[in-house]
């Protein structure tokens, strides 16, 4: 192995010797470096047009600020950037965007200067935290470009290892994703010390809006919700996708009703055959069994199941299978539901790294309609489907594509079934979000809005 | 539609075996099969092939056209092929037809159960691979990546002035001797070296930046595909900390920025045992195409075509040189899998040549590294397989 080590750093000298000519030039060296120094400052990315376009037409820079367009010189803005990242953490939470920096004395950061690319920080200012994530922040901000409202995903970076791989991974995946039900990656901020990713800025998301209309959603904004998130589903998984960690929080809702799949931090491609993934990827409430039971197999199937769970939690207004401490837990509260699967059911179960049927209390499978009461009002068609998708072997679980089929959706127009992926279902006439029932904004019994606000997770 | 039985291979093959004298029953399929405008006589000299011994290969462009006029495989056409690489875009007319495949309603002709059969052995393929998690999804996800790939390829073979093709293939050579060290997945390996492509185009790079900026691409397919990651400090160790860690990290940042944070690519090695598995290769074939694909690595002009022609390229070249003994059943199987392959058989041609010269001369070149980590009997031996020292020579063509 050592000598392993040494040839291939021979090799490696050879390399410099054969195509860098290290001997000969080392002035060269020199002025390589340098001139990469001063590269490294102008950090930019090239940009959807779309919006390029716009930005003249909506904000014309020069009205806005006269005195002050054009003033700042290029050289100031390294510095400027570095206020700005400070004052970041000085926001207080909850601050409205009336005053959004809390102070006249960064009035010049609001100008509207010509000339702002996309790729390059000062272009946006961020307004206020939306919440906090595993490895990133996320803040609400405004393009300086087209005044666009964005959402921040400030990724914190490891000096040790560079750019952190799910970063790398979620950019490189949205880049590829175009489809109506996913969050639209605008832009890449990158420069020395932070990476910053711009999503559209979608006004809640289903976690939020399911604490704002407690005791389940309208049954018809069920079914448009599960309809794109199926949908989205389907478009990923016949990319060779997973999503691998579906929540409320994930989805977000925007104010026509139009889901939008985000945070593919966790979210992989197929590429590798032989692979497995860390045991924690999917938040325990919306993990399947197989998963909860130590199989590394993963499937579409794990999504579905996720999607399952959102399914019941919308209909019903709080979470299918609440578990509180562990895996175990979990395990017991799906199994109370849908009994202990045996041998016989599930061929190769008790191989499985965490089956362990002395700590599991017997049950046999309920009905899920006496389970959740919400099912027995509605349609049997609507038991069925999450019947389909809560099915705890995986191979059994029905697959995206297929449940879009199902005859739960067919009381939707028929057109939605035939939409370019690009194009959002909202765009079918007749394709509207009902009023929810209840409403903690609207209705009598008022919960305090900074609990809704609390609730709020990017 | 894995249940209808028409699908089922077996019946099939059986079927080309009654009429099988050795490409008979292409022409009858490729005469039966509909419309002939998009009929495109081969473009190649015939006098050129005559030594050739009219192998599979020269049916491809005639498969193919046929397979188009079918409008079953999406735009497996040379123009909109070249027509989707230039603006990267999708098709959207296909979609409807891959909704609903035909030819299973009614008496199935022959010509309809060609794409279906094509299709439930790629299916099969796909998950005997485990390349997908469901079958449901198989046929969706070989088209997608039928459609990315044609993002992968690149308009010219030019570097930029400062570098040579030799250079570049030292430093894949390096990376080659790093990849196997650090027992990363050969996936990674495909698209470390896709990446320094794009990149050396995308960025400005000095020469002696030329083996950081390998490395960096390294580091970064490492990230999009492994699991274990190297450390940065291990990573300036083996460049014997010529380039400081500061220095890796800020090549990164200029490599994603420059390549704007797209790193998806469909490795060559996914269409490889794809095609593989569908004409029933042996093991020893694979690894001599495994072999021969990754040396089309260190070939500066291999960046022109795409992965799919790539691999059916290196599968048609470790076939002749091992001239195994064909059986009726996988000449049939090895006629089905090259329908796969997409665009004329001159480019197929072209490949060939490059990969049968470099595979001759791997041994006598400084940049052996492949050479020696295909010697090993993991790999069944197959770089030093007598037959490819003469592999130009069976092609029928000297260079």
């Amino acid at each position: 192995m050592e000598d392993w080590y040494r040839w291939v750093r021979e090799a490696g000298w050879w390399v410099r010797r054969c195509c860098c000519g290290e001997e000969e030039d080392d002035d060269e060296e020199e002025e390589g470096r340098r001139e990469e120094e001063e590269e490294e400052e102008e950090v930019k990315m090239e940009e959807l047009s779309l919006r390029k376009s716009r930005s003249s037409t909506s904000l014309p820079p020069a009205e806005l600020d006269p005195d002050r367009s054009g003033s700042p010189p290029s050289g100031f803005q390294p510095h400027w950037f570095h206020t700005l990242q400070a004052r970041r953490f000085k926001v207080q939470r909850g601050r409205s965007n009336s005053d959004p920096l809390g102070g006249k004395s960064c009035q010049d950061q609001f100008t509207w200067k010509p000339g702002l690319e996309f790729g390059a920080a000062h272009s946006y200012v961020s307004l206020e935290k939306l919440g906090e994530g595993a490895y990133a922040s996320v803040y609400k901000g405004v393009s300086r470009i087209n005044g666009q409202l964005v959402a921040l995903k400030e990724i914190r970076m490891k000096t040790e290892e560079g750019v952190p791989f799910t970063a790398i991974r979620e950019a490189s995946l949205l880049k590829g994703l175009k489809h109506a039900n996913i969050v639209v990656l605008h832009d890449i901020i990158h420069t020395r010390e932070s990476l910053t990713l711009v999503f559209e800025y979608v006004q809640t998301d289903l976690a939020q809006y399911l604490s704002q209309h407690p005791g389940g959603l309208h049954s018809h904004n069920v079914r448009l919700f599960m309809f794109q998130l199926l949908r989205a589903l389907c478009f990923i998984h016949s990319r060779r996708i997973l999503h691998r960690d579906l929540k409320p929080h994930n989805l977000l809702i925007s104010y026509l009703g139009e889901l939008k799949m985000a945070d593919f931090g966790l979210a992989r491609s197929k590429s590798v055959p032989c692979q497995t993934f860390s045991s924690d990827v999917v938040t325990l409430w919306y993990r399947p069994p197989d998963v909860l039971l130590g199989s590394t197999d993963y499937s579409t199937a794990l999504d579905i199941w996720g999607a399952g769970c959102i399914f019941v939690e919308m209909l019903q207004g709080f979470p299918a299978f609440p578990g509180m401490k562990d895996e175990f837990e979990q395990l017991q509260k799906i199994w109370t539901v849908l009994g202990v699967p045996s041998e016989d059911i599930w061929p190769g179960v008790s191989q499985l790294p965490n089956y362990q049927p002395d700590r599991f209390l017997f049950s046999e499978p309920k009905s899920l309609r006496n389970v959740w009461k919400r099912l027995n009002q509605l349609p049997y068609k609507t038991e069925d489907l999450v019947q389909r998708m809560l099915k705890v072997l995986p191979m059994v679980r029905i697959s995206a594509q297929d449940s879009l089929q199902h005859p739960y959706f067919s009381t939707l127009p028929p057109p939605i079934m035939h939409l370019r992926d690009t194009v959002s279902i909202f765009k079918v006439p007749g394709v509207q979000l009902e009023t929810e029932v209840r409403d903690v904004f609207n209705s009598g019994r008022k919960i305090k809005p900074s609990l809704l606000l609390s609730a709020k997770f990017w | 539609m894995a249940k209808t039985g028409f699908c089922d291979s077996k019946p099939l093959l059986d079927l080309h075996k009654k009429a099988d004298e050795r490409r008979a029953p292409l022409r009858t399929w490729s005469n039966a099969c509909g419309p002939i405008e998009r009929w495109q006589p081969v473009e190649v000299d015939e006098s050129r092939m005559a030594p050739v011994k009219m192998e599979p290969e020269h049916r491809w462009e005639r498969r193919l056209s046929a397979q188009t006029s079918e409008g079953i495989l999406m735009g497996f056409h040379e123009d909109s092929f070249t027509h989707s690489a230039a603006d990267g875009c999708v098709e959207e007319e296909e979609e409807p037809v891959l909704l609903y495949p035909h030819g299973l309603q009614g008496l199935p002709s022959l010509q309809a159960l060609v794409p279906s059969l094509l299709r439930h052995e790629v299916e099969t393929a796909l998950e005997k691979l485990d390349l997908i998690w469901d079958r449901a999804y198989a046929w969706d996800m070989f088209l997608d990546m039928a459609r990315t790939q044609t993002r992968n390829s690149f308009p010219t073979a030019d570097l930029p002035r400062h570098f040579t093709d030799l250079t570049r293939s030292v430093l894949v050579d390096w990376l080659i001797q790093v990849h196997e060290l650090m027992h990363f997945q050969e996936e990674t390996l495909y698209l470390a070296i896709h990446l320094v492509n794009r990149s050396l185009r995308a960025i400005k790079i000095t020469t002696v930046n030329l083996q950081l900026l390998g490395m960096v691409c390294l580091f970064l397919a490492a990230k999009m595909e492994e699991c274990l990651l190297p450390e940065v400090s291990g990573l300036c160790f083996l460049m014997d900390h010529t380039y400081t860690k500061h220095q890796l990290l800020r090549m990164e940042r200029k490599v994603l920025l420059g390549l704007k944070f797209d790193l998806s690519y469909c490795p060559p090695l996914h269409f490889l045992l794809l095609l593989a598995s569908v004409a029933r290769c042996s093991a020893k074939a694979v690894w001599m195409a495994r072999y021969l694909l990754e040396l089309s690595l260190l070939e500066g002009q291999c960046v022109l075509f795409l992965p799919v022609q790539l691999a059916g390229a290196a599968l048609c070249v470790s076939r002749q040189v091992l001239q195994e003994p064909s059986t009726p059943g996988g000449e049939a199987a090895w006629c089905l899998a090259s329908s796969v392959h997409v665009g004329s058989e001159t480019a197929l041609l072209r490949i060939m040549h490059i990969l049968a010269n470099a595979a001759a001369k791997a041994h006598t070149r400084e940049t052996c590294a492949s050479f020696i980590k295909f010697s090993s009997p993991e790999t069944m031996q197959v770089s030093r397989h007598a037959g490819l020292k003469n592999a130009p020579g069976l092609l029928g063509v000297c260079t």
